[in-house]
């Protein structure tokens, strides 16, 4: 039987008094009546289980035994009226105030902690999203509203409690042990955390809402008894919510056992994982993969598919390539991403103590805060030499709290080489060193990323493309201005007409200020044209040619951006004093047909972005049915004529066009595989190019080291013509950058360009039909009849140089050769950095400013200051 | 028209009150707990352990029922309740009477329409 503590006894004491005082008159026994009563609390006490009566208890017990009903002596005996009765007893019902422990962790505790999470996304940003979708939300918010309205219906005194209540405490006590489990192995740290530091309560939430859910629902049985009302069972509430959140982690789940199986060591293995994940894996949850960092113990599908192995963010980041054909950081990250907290916690993972890509050679995720605020290229076209020289200058702002890094991959005009880098110093400009391309990349990473101050690097990162990165671009404000220039050939089609590309911006890891436009200014000499929409034709004092206009950034990029140049006086060879004293540099513009060639091998991408250009590739294809031997591959990882059993498979081109309207572009595709049988196939059959017409490739899913030491050791006997469909980055041509490999630009569609190199291979090489030497000065004869040009043609002599240096492997000389003259080449690099001593500290020396190129070039500049000084000779000696 | 229906099933509980205890214990005895949990699970009874404890003292008295203490194994020692012979007298007369009422509720109805 249970004990009576003194309290209990104490009140048992007044309301002994109440009942004989009650019970006064009537006829029945007071002592039985109380004895009865006293045997009913303790039959009472005994069926909930209590070992102890306190006051309280009693109290309650009481009350909701409810007033004493004297019963009549005679049928003529007035009865107490109820209202009468209630002022001698206490509450029919329980409890006057709600308790306030209760409250505190089925209520307070977990309201604060989701407003919290959703307000900071700490959890999501240091563990895992615990609320990845609305409806996680809803059922997380529901928790303390359900636990509120189940407490106040107990305490209210109607007899009866509404179904709702114990559904709504049932289905709390299903959602709050859900994510129990969930944050069980941090629980422990939670507990020293609050011990220690006096924080950690939001990771023991799940726990606390767990243990007052049971409380309220012991209490909720414990009332239902009183009332005798029939006790319902805590299952179906209890497993609804396990159900509910079941169904609303299935797709999740799915996806991510999808995830572990795309990232898997084996070949069969990742290809069921991709076919899976585009079959049904959810978008939203892989992206959230390439942002979150690895799941460890929280994700579940580890547990389902038993590895160990963590689905890093750079995993995640291929595999969504692979399955969506879009690099993760071209959409918008998830809703709740975007959301200010959550966007802190991924600043601070990209862009300072966790961003992996500062200062590397890879442009990743945007970074919020650093915008480009001001861009304009200036483009100097020299007719005589057929060589554009262009600068683009660019102006950062970072309205951030922390400094950034502008990454930007550039790409070059076709055959282009960087041949001057400034950086804004306090006002002045600083002129960059030029040296090996290690030794430039370790100095900007000493200066900027150790010591934080003010370097820029440039370096090549594929053909016709290099790498620009600046930092730290101050935070709050903090603005950086930096300028590089290009040197490039015309694309002549023959002596009088060339055409020109500008560079454009690639890929970028900051935003465009809003409506920012490129400033662009082509001048030259000669008859210039453009695109009317792009371009406004000008005529300037001096007799110059100008276009020029106000670019958006996808402008730059587009065929009809192309500026074409007429060249009137034909000119064939030019020279410029060479840098090696009594040296002159000899330019020939040729127009000698090169050997057609009546075989090829072509890859075409499979991944979705070429979806859009099938019907063009298709065209260009059958126009390449005239040559002798072609044979093709779709690159795809999807069982096809193209693959049987994940091995690339290449048919004549006949026969592949016969598979092609019935093939379907998917996902990203690996190409190097493909590239590689592709090299192979074209050494087995004496053909002397493989084409590889291809969409962005912004990640790199193959292993590029076979493909590479093939490229390699073959000297150049077979080159690779990539022709991008559509502009964007391409981590294969990073990979493989400077070997044998052939941008092919574009001026038109590609099926115009196949048919122009079938007829004439040259076509697509701009220094095909430039012929450069350096001689000694005294063993050209004809020197003074010839015209004599800017030290452009230099530039672009020692290039060509070091490409063949470095083909010969003699990559020493290429290098010593490429830094002379002050390029940037796959060998060297050039770093401005912000004092001398750190140029000195790092070995390198920064370029003397007479010897950079810039708008109009030095060398031209006193051409024309010759050139007007002898017309005025002349005119004096006629007067 | 509430106060007044709310006074009119007040009077009606308690004269039928004696009546139900007395049906509750007809076909077997039952202890005082039981007694009254089966009584406040009556719909539109409204009876409570405060009503019912008096009420079984007061028949007790009377002799319609009769009560003893027995030892229980899994709790406090109960007090079971059961009719006496004036009870089950009491009981058939009650009922009698009350169908009476009943019926003749039943006819003025009827005679109503």
């Amino acid at each position: 039987m249970a004990k009576w503590t003194n309290s209990a006894k104490a009140e048992w004491k007044t309301y002994g008094i109440r009942l004989r005082e009650a019970l006064k008159g009537s006829e029945a026994d007071v002592a039985e009546v109380e004895e009865d009563l006293k045997r009913h609390v303790d039959e009472e006490a005994h069926a909930y289980g209590l070992t102890i009566i306190d006051g309280d208890w009693l109290r309650q017990t009481l009350g909701r035994i409810g007033n004493l009903e004297v019963p009549e002596n005679t049928p003529q005996t007035a009865l107490p009226s109820q209202e009468s009765m209630a002022k001698n007893a206490k509450p029919a019902n329980i409890k006057g105030s709600l308790p306030f422990g209760l409250l505190l962790t089925a209520v307070v505790w977990p309201s604060a902690s989701v407003v919290i999470e959703l307000m900071s996304r700490f959890c999501t940003g240091v563990l895992f999203d615990p609320m990845p979708s609305m409806w996680h939300v809803a059922m997380l918010v529901f928790v303390p509203i359900g636990n509120l309205l189940a407490l106040v219906w107990m305490h209210q005194k109607e007899e009866s409690i509404p179904r709702w209540v114990p559904f709504v405490i049932s289905f709390n006590l299903g959602v709050s042990f859900v994510y129990s489990m969930m944050f069980l192995p941090i629980t422990p740290i939670g507990v020293v955390a609050i011990i220690y530091f006096g924080f950690g309560l939001l990771g023991l939430t799940p726990l606390a809402a767990w243990i007052s859910g049971m409380v309220l629902w012991k209490r909720f049985r414990l009332e239902m008894q009183r009332r005798s009302l029939k006790v319902v069972s805590v299952w179906p509430g209890f497993f609804m919510a396990l159900g509910l959140l079941f169904v609303l982690e299935t797709p999740e789940l799915i996806t991510r056992i999808g995830l572990r199986w795309a990232d898997s060591t084996e070949a069969s293995t990742r290809d069921r994982g991709v076919r899976w994940l585009r079959f049904i894996g959810q978008e939203d949850t892989l992206l959230r993969a390439c942002y979150e960092r690895p799941r460890r113990i929280f994700d579940l599908s580890g547990w389902l598919v038993q590895s160990n192995d963590q689905v890093t963010q750079e995993d995640a980041r291929r595999v969504y390539y692979q399955v969506t054909g879009r690099p993760f950081n071209s959409v918008q990250p998830p809703n709740l991403y975007t959301r200010d907290g959550r966007w802190d916690v991924l600043d601070q993972e990209f862009t300072w103590e966790f961003d992996a890509a500062l200062g590397g050679t890879a442009v990743a995720g945007r970074v919020s805060g650093l915008e480009m605020t001001a861009s304009r290229l200036d483009t100097r076209i020299e007719t005589s030499s057929a060589c554009a020289y262009t600068e683009w200058t660019m102006e950062f702002k970072n309205d951030s709290r922390r400094a950034r890094e502008a990454r930007a991959q550039v790409l070059l005009p076709p055959g282009g080489v960087v041949s001057r880098l400034t950086l804004w110093v306090n006002g002045e400009e600083r002129e960059a060193a030029f040296g090996s391309r290690s030794q430039t990349r370790a100095a900007y990473q000493t200066v900027a990323v150790e010591r934080r101050r003010d370097p820029v690097l440039v370096t090549t990162s594929g053909p016709d493309q290099i790498l620009v990165q600046c930092f730290p671009v101050p935070a709050n404000g903090g603005t950086m201005k930096i300028r590089f220039g290009i040197t490039a050939p015309m694309n002549m089609s023959d002596l009088t007409h060339g055409r020109f590309r500008l560079p454009a911006l690639l890929e970028r890891n900051f935003n465009l200020q809003d409506k920012l436009k490129h400033g662009v200014w082509i001048e030259s000499r000669s008859q210039l044209s453009g695109a009317e929409h792009l371009f406004k034709h000008s005529m300037l004092k001096e007799g110059d040619h100008a276009l020029h206009g106000e670019l958006v950034d996808r402008d730059l990029i587009h065929p009809d951006a192309t500026v074409r140049m007429e060249r009137p006086d034909a000119v064939q060879q030019v020279w410029t004093d060479a840098m090696e004293a009594g040296h002159v540099i000899l330019q020939e513009l040729k127009f000698t047909p090169s050997e057609t060639t009546d075989m090829t091998v072509i890859v075409v991408d499979g991944s979705v972005s070429m979806s859009k250009y099938a019907e063009e590739v298709r065209q260009a294809l059958t126009d390449l049915s005239s040559m002798e031997k072609v044979w093709m591959a779709i690159a795809s990882d999807q069982q096809s004529p193209f693959n049987i059993n994940g091995a690339p498979r290449f048919l004549p081109l006949e026969e592949a066009l016969q598979h092609f309207d019935d093939f379907k572009f998917r996902g990203g595709q690996d190409n190097i595989a493909y590239l590689l049988q592709a090299w192979d196939r074209a050494l087995e059959m004496g053909a002397d190019n493989v084409w590889w017409l291809h969409g962005p490739q912004p990640v790199l899913i193959g292993n590029s080291a076979s493909l590479l030491q093939r490229m390699e050791r073959t000297r150049g006997n077979i080159v690779l013509h990539a022709a991008s469909m559509e502009p964007g980055p391409n981590r294969v041509l990073e990979a493989l950058d400077g070997w044998h490999i052939r941008r092919v630009p574009r001026y038109e569609s590609i099926a115009d360009h196949l048919s122009a190199w079938i007829k004439e291979p040259g076509t697509l090489d701009p220094e095909n039909k430039f012929r450069r030497s350096m001689e000694p000065k005294n063993s050209v004869t004809n020197l003074v009849e010839l015209p004599r040009v800017s030290r452009h043609i230099e530039r672009l002599w020692a290039r060509d140089k070091m490409v063949r240096l470095r083909n010969s492997r003699k990559t020493e000389a290429a290098t010593e050769l490429a830094t002379t003259h002050q390029l940037v080449t796959p060998l060297t690099g050039a770093v401005v950095l912000e004092t001398m001593e750190q140029f000195e500290e790092m070995g390198l020396s920064p370029v003397p400013l007479e010897t950079v190129p810039s708008i109009p070039e030095p060398g031209v500049v006193a051409l024309w200051f010759v050139g007007m000084m002898t017309l005025m000779l002349r005119l004096r000696k006629r007067t | 028209m509430t106060d007044f229906f709310d006074n009119w099933t007040v009077q009606v509980r308690k004269g039928i009150l004696e009546m139900c205890i007395l049906t509750a214990l007809k076909d077997r005895e039952r202890y005082g707990y039981d007694l009254v949990k089966s009584l406040v699970g009556v719909p539109g009874l409204g009876v409570t352990e405060g009503t019912v404890y008096p009420l079984l003292s007061r028949l007790r008295k009377h002799g319609l029922i009769t009560s003893r203490l027995e030892e229980s194994s899994e709790g406090p020692a109960r007090k079971y309740y059961s009719l006496t012979d004036e009870g089950r007298d009491a009981i058939t007369s009650m009922d009698a009477h009350l169908q009476t009422l009943i019926k003749g509720m039943n006819t003025l109805k009827r005679k109503g329409t």
